[in-house]
This record gives structure tokens, sequence and C-alpha cells, in this order.
């Protein structure tokens, strides 16, 4: 048996965390798609638990601002968190190769869906997987990685290259006055 | 797929909370400054880096006020200086090249660059190629490793703002809680274990609880703090700064004796067991700097040419003598020694800015040689001189 389940969810042991696992809640994508999945697992989406505590769920919980492919994958990261039996390392693990692969455009919608549905666990995890994804890479490389273009005012081009100039200690730096 | 559609928008769109708390997964200044420069919604929805603490940052001197003091250091006090290793490269993610520079911050905000091995200042000569104002905007820049240093300063002295060296300090580590404005500062002075922390006024000793008390390194690394003293002996602090036999270690001691026998071990730590040492069999293909302050590596494939591991090393009592020196010193020259070289007069020009470079060592882990590292001109290349592409933009 696996360690201590740490899931919000779990940590009362009684006849309605028992209800949880065996009720089955619809969601249903912006695009129309319907996913059935746990009431346990859903509600580690603080988001969908408030809807599920307010019975405005009837049934079915509209999502109108998640596409059913970002729908999708975070029903399959739902479904890992709430498994019975299921160890941290696992989870880790799981974790880890959830969003290795991901594309930009992929990492990007999930975020914002993790963020919307307030899952706390994967947004910590997408937003250090963001971060780790630029660092130690030049600033031309996060730009285009990212599709950003630079939109600074010449101000503040002007400050961040002075931010960014080493100057050496001896050396007259009279090159830029 | 929701994935590709978006792809072209939208990033620098994201919701201000989101972008603050990716900044905050990001932990060197580097990678915090450039995060700042990629758009202007990313800058304005973040706060600059801030380091803590802030250095130089004033500390008492001495750390023993409780002995007599001579009262030509009235007004002295210590200083801490932030050191960092940073690698830099070209923008472009496939360039292989890079430059290992380190670097000290002096209390204008300019840079000094030190042997990142022995820590020797760099004097940068007119005809050093190397931009006066390096804009590292245009490179791909990043923090390998971070050490800091004491100081000594007196307003007294005739040197105005002269920052001199501390013989006896071997070691600093420093622990900085910027959230909190806390941190910790640890030190080997006069060898010996000295700690101060945010708030006080002085510093107080560490003490050791049996056997030798005098220490030759400190070390931190996941929070834990780790000692060794000169008997070989290595020790953890507890919460309360209780050492902690943790047993000997082969590292320090043998690289301080001869510089010949280096035996690459770490602490296993982990959670719940007590923490020992093991013997390291493999570690990959590296290149690992072991210096007085802060060591790190890197692996060797990123080196061009270079299989295998090497340990680059210093220390105050090895020292790598030209053949004139050598006969100086009064050795035999048949006498077969490892630290007796003889290096052409190219490898003397080109290095002649790279101070202290008869204090680094060079062990070949796959050949067995040990030596100066002007006998290793292709890594020696690693630190000096700066590379041509810096002066490309």
């Amino acid at each position: 048996m696996a360690r201590k389940n740490r899931n919000p969810v779990g940590k009362n042991v009684d006849p309605e965390a028992q209800k949880k696992k065996t009720r089955t809640l619809t969601l249903k994508s912006s695009d129309g798609q319907e996913f059935s999945i746990s009431e346990s697992a859903a509600v580690l989406s603080i988001a969908i638990e408030n809807m599920v505590e307010d019975d405005c769920a009837g049934g079915v919980i509209p999502l109108p601002l998640v596409d059913g492919g970002t729908l999708a994958r975070v029903i399959t990261y739902l479904n890992k968190h709430a498994e019975d039996g299921a160890s941290d390392e696992e989870k880790r693990k799981f974790d880890e190769e959830f969003v290795s692969g991901m594309e930009m455009g992929v990492l990007f919608d999930v975020v914002l869906a993790a963020n919307y549905l307030d899952i706390r666990g994967l947004l910590r995890e997408v937003r250090r997987r963001i971060a780790d994804r630029m660092k130690n890479k030049s600033v031309e490389w996060v730009r285009k990685t990212f599709h950003i273009e630079s939109d600074f005012t010449p101000e503040e081009e002007e400050q961040m290259k002075k931010e960014f100039a080493w100057a050496w200690e001896g050396v007259d730096s009279d090159v830029d006055d | 797929m929701g994935g590709s559609r978006r792809i072209g928008a939208a990033w620098s769109d994201l919701p201000q909370e989101i972008v603050e708390k990716i900044a905050n997964c990001l932990d060197t200044e580097t990678d915090v400054l450039r995060f700042r420069a990629i758009c202007s919604s990313w800058r304005s929805a973040t706060t600059p880096f801030k380091r803590f603490p802030p250095t130089p940052l004033k500390l008492p001197f001495p750390v023993n006020p409780g002995k007599p003091l001579n009262p030509r250091h009235k007004d002295a006090y210590y200083i801490l200086i932030e050191r960092t290793v940073y690698r830099v490269q070209l923008p472009e993610i496939t360039e292989p090249r890079f430059w290992l520079v380190k670097t000290e911050r002096s209390s204008d905000g300019k840079l000094r660059i030190l042997n990142p091995v022995s820590d020797h200042q760099i004097k940068i000569l007119p005809q050093t190629q190397l931009p006066k104002l390096l804009n590292t905007l245009d490179f791909r820049i990043s923090e390998v490793c971070k050490g800091y240093t004491l100081r000594y300063m007196n307003p007294a002295k005739s040197k105005k703002n002269h920052e001199y060296k501390l013989g006896k300090s071997k070691k600093v580590i420093v622990s900085g809680d910027a959230k909190n404005d806390e941190y910790f500062i640890m030190a080997i002075l006069n060898n010996e274990l000295w700690s101060i922390k945010s708030g006080d006024e002085n510093w107080t000793m560490v003490r050791w609880k049996w056997g030798y008390s005098d220490c030759i390194d400190v070390a931190s690394h996941n929070g834990e703090i780790y000692g060794i003293d000169v008997a070989g002996c290595s020790w953890v602090f507890d919460s309360m700064f209780e050492p902690r036999n943790i047993g000997r270690s082969m590292y320090k001691v043998p690289v301080r004796k001869a510089g010949a026998m280096i035996k690459i071990s770490r602490i296993d730590n982990q959670r719940g067991k007590w923490p020992r040492w093991v013997e390291v069999k493999t570690v990959g293909h590296q290149i690992i700097f072991v210096g007085e302050d802060c060591s790190f590596s890197v692996p060797a494939e990123e080196f061009e040419g270079c299989k295998g591991t090497r340990v680059f090393y210093t220390n105050r009592h090895v020292c790598f003598l030209t053949e004139e020196r050598y006969r100086d010193a009064g050795y035999d020259k048949t006498d077969p020694h490892d630290y007796y070289f003889v290096p052409s007069d190219d490898v003397k020009l080109k290095f002649r800015e790279l101070h202290g470079h008869n204090m680094i060592g060079v062990r070949d882990f796959a050949t067995g040689k040990t030596g100066s590292v002007l006998m290793f001109t292709e890594y020696a290349d690693i630190f000096w001189p700066p590379p041509s592409w810096l002066t490309r933009t």
C-alpha cells in the first residue's frame, strides 16, 4: 500500500469521501465535448469543488474557458492525482513526464486552464516548468520560443542596456559617453 | 487541438499573477534580469531581483571583541563581497563555445575578473581583446556558481577604500532570505568558525563539540551546513549549530598535502539517515573546478575535444614552478616532479594576464597526468584570454 494520501480530499476518510469516488460528474469544454470524471478527481480543482458545493452543477459542469484538448489533458492529471494507492513518488514522476513533452502552445493552454480551474499542484508544476524553459538562455532565444516581440520604449531599452552592461574595474568605460 | 491554435499569440498577455509567479521560480539574478527584458508586460508584472544580503555588506571587525585590539584597527570593518562564475555564450542555443568567467562586484558596481580557480585578480591590459562594456543582452549568460569572500577595510589607513585581502579567511558561506530580510553568514577566520546573522552586533564562535576544532572548509548544500576540520573529519551542523561527526573525508586533505592524490567523494544525505561520505566511482565525464570559495563542475562534452574527468584545483600549498624558478628553488632537474614544467614562450605570452596560473593544478583522470594548468593549454583556454567572439557585436 502506498503512503498516506496527501490530497486535500483524502484527508477525511469517511463515507462522504467514498461517495465522491463513485459519483461521477460531467465536464463540458468550450467546444462542447463532454468528459466523465469521478467527483473525487474533479474536486482537486478548487473551482469545480466550489461549483459542486454550490450545487449549481446539475450534473454537467460547463467550462467555457477550456477547450476539449486541454480539458482532456487536465483530466488525465486529475485522475492520476486522485488515484488510490499512487505514491508521492509515482505522482512526481507522472508530473515530470506530463509536462516535459508539451509544446509551448499546449503549455500555455494548460497554465491558463490550471489557473482558471484553480488546480494548485498543476499550476505550480507548470509555472516551474515554464520558468525552466527560459533559464540560462538568451533574451533572443526566449523571445523566439515564446513568440514575443519586444515592445519596449527607447527609454526602457536604454535602461535595460545599463542593467545588462558589464563594466570592468580599472578600464575606462568611455565608449558610450 | 487547443495547442497549435494559440502559437504566435498570447504569452505576453498572460495574466499578471501567473507571470509574477513564473518569475518567482527563477532563482538567479541573471535569469530574473533576462525575464524582465522580454516584453513590457512581463517587466511590469515583476520586481527587480533583490540581492540579499546586499553586497558589499559591512560587517563588524574583529570577529572576537573579547581580545584586546590594536588601536590602528579602531575604525576598521569587514566587507562581504559576492563572486559569481558566469558562463557566457553566443545567443544561438546550438553554439557550444563558451567563456567561463569569475567576477567580483566592487562597491561601485564594476566587475573585477578573477582567475576562476585561484581567485587572483586579472588585470585587463590595453591590448586585451575585451569590450570595455560588455552588453550581456547580446549573449546567453548563465550563473554557474556563487561564492563570497571577506575583505578588511580601514578608513584610517592611507590607501583610501582599499580592500585588503585576509590571509587567514578561507571560506565564507552565506544564506539569505530576501523575503524576510534575513541573512546568515558563516566564515572561517583565523582557522576558527564564526557566524553572524542579520541584526547581530558581533560574530559568534561556532564551537565544535570534540576533537580538532580547526576548521578548513565549510559548505552549504540544500540548506545543510557541512564542515571539515584539519583532521579530515566531516561534520554536519544541525539547526542549533551543533556539529555532528559524519566521518572522514578523503577529499580535501590529500589535495592539501600532495595535489597528486584526489579522490572524489560526495556526501550522501538521505532523509532520515545519518549523512556519510561515499566515494564517487564515476562522475560521468565532468570537468570539476575546486576553488577556495566555490566549486562547480561542467560536463566534459561541452569542452571541445575533451573526454573523461578532470579536476582543476587550487590551494595555497600548491605551487607549480617554471623551469627557472624550479632551478632557483634548488631542485634537481632529473627529479621527476609534477610541479615542474617548461612552458613555451607562446604559452607564457598567451597567459601572461592569467595571474595565479601557477596555483592551478589539473588532474586528468583518464591519463593519470597531474600538473600545472599551463601543461594543459587546451583547458587554460577556458579561462583566458577572453574569446574573440565577445567583440563580434
